[in-house]
């Protein structure tokens, strides 16, 4: 007998919110992050049990149920690691602000390759529909910096390599925010109507530019510097000790 | 975000307690699914994972709820995960009992209004 318990979109949702827990339980006190995941597989267990519905039906609420408690998943993590930081002495409020940083710079990166893709959609209409954009002064650029944005953000995702992600993304701001906004004067009859409107919104839209391109890169080139120097002060203590081996 | 005072029960929690007791007098305990379903109007999606497991967990440690882990061998004979069996203390009815008080006398000045 095949019961919706038995359909592919329950198996497969039953999967996926098993990975999602996986994810936010990690690296938390082992016996919280069992009991989480055992309370967990017996309510999805049960969900699949007591069934009537369609496999379709099922495998939605499952999911539902996991995306709309994503945010307090989330929160609950956040607790425990607040608990075990203060069970151990660690600065919660320092590693808290750091991990800010790491989703803010993916945040902003994540933006910058998202303008940066619209702006390269825009450019092929512009092609296909022979609107005269000099494409040489921008396609190389934008292609260049979309690859760097998309390095920089696989390279932060990784704590060994997070600074140099930053450096990518740095590379890659002045391409996606001045490179291709300004494509974007050519493709966009929005921005072209607010550049070309008057001769003082092309002097203020240039200055915007400019004090975007500078913001962004500042921003990522400090990330980049402090998540070095942490990293740094990190290692230090072992080399140290392996100097005074050697 | 408000923060929210101390001793102040949720919502939730307070419609946690009053299921919980529920189903605690018919079967002694109670987990999460089982109360996910109780908490649900009919028709109506469950309550989410993630704001269930999480209030739980705030309601054991604040000694509203008490928990412990089914036997393995129940889990394994029902051919199921071993539950983790939810009981309402008697802080935790104490607690509803004082806000359901509370509530009252709002409700009253509610009728005299209306």
């Amino acid at each position: 007998m095949s019961g919706p318990n038995q359909s592919r979109w329950y198996r497969l949702a039953v999967r996926v919110v098993t990975r999602w827990c996986e994810f936010y339980t990690r690296d938390l006190d082992p016996k919280i992050a069992e009991e989480r995941r055992n309370e967990l597989a017996s309510d999805l267990h049960e969900e699949g049990a007591s069934a009537t519905g369609s496999g379709l039906g099922l495998g939605a609420s499952v999911a539902t149920r996991a995306i709309a408690g994503a945010p307090a998943d989330l929160s609950w993590r956040r607790s425990e690691r607040r608990v075990a930081d203060r069970e151990a002495g660690r600065d919660f409020a320092a590693r808290w602000q750091r991990d800010g940083a790491v989703t803010a710079t993916a945040v902003l990166g994540t933006a910058m390759l998202a303008w940066g893709l619209f702006a390269l959609v825009r450019l092929g209409i512009g092609a296909l529909n022979d609107y005269g954009v000099p494409y040489s002064d921008f396609l190389p650029m934008m292609l260049g910096s979309v690859v760097a944005d998309a390095c920089g953000l696989v390279l932060l995702s990784r704590a060994r390599t997070r600074s140099l992600g930053a450096l990518w993304l740095a590379a890659a701001s002045y391409g996606l925010v001045n490179t291709a906004t300004r494509s974007l004067f050519y493709t966009s009859a929005t921005i072209s109507s607010i550049y070309y409107a008057n001769f003082a919104n092309m002097g203020l839209a240039d200055a915007a530019v400019r004090v975007a391109v500078v913001c962004v890169g500042l921003f990522f080139l400090t990330n980049a510097v402090l998540w070095f120097a942490l990293r740094s002060r990190k290692q230090r203590p072992t080399s140290m000790t392996t100097g005074g081996i050697s | 975000m408000a923060r929210r005072q101390t001793g102040v029960l949720l919502p939730l929690e307070l419609d946690i307690l009053s299921a919980g007791i529920d189903l605690q007098i018919a079967n002694g305990s109670f987990y999460g699914f089982a109360l996910a379903k109780t908490l649900s109007a009919p028709g109506h999606a469950l309550t989410a994972h993630g704001t269930l497991y999480k209030a739980l967990a705030r309601m054991t440690a604040s000694g509203l709820l008490e928990a412990e882990w089914e036997a393995s061998e129940i889990g394994e004979t029902a051919g199921r995960p071993r539950r983790r069996l939810y009981r309402v203390t008697g802080l935790g009815a104490e607690a509803l009992a004082s806000a359901v008080d509370d509530a009252k006398p709002a409700a009253a000045a509610g009728w005299a209004f209306s």
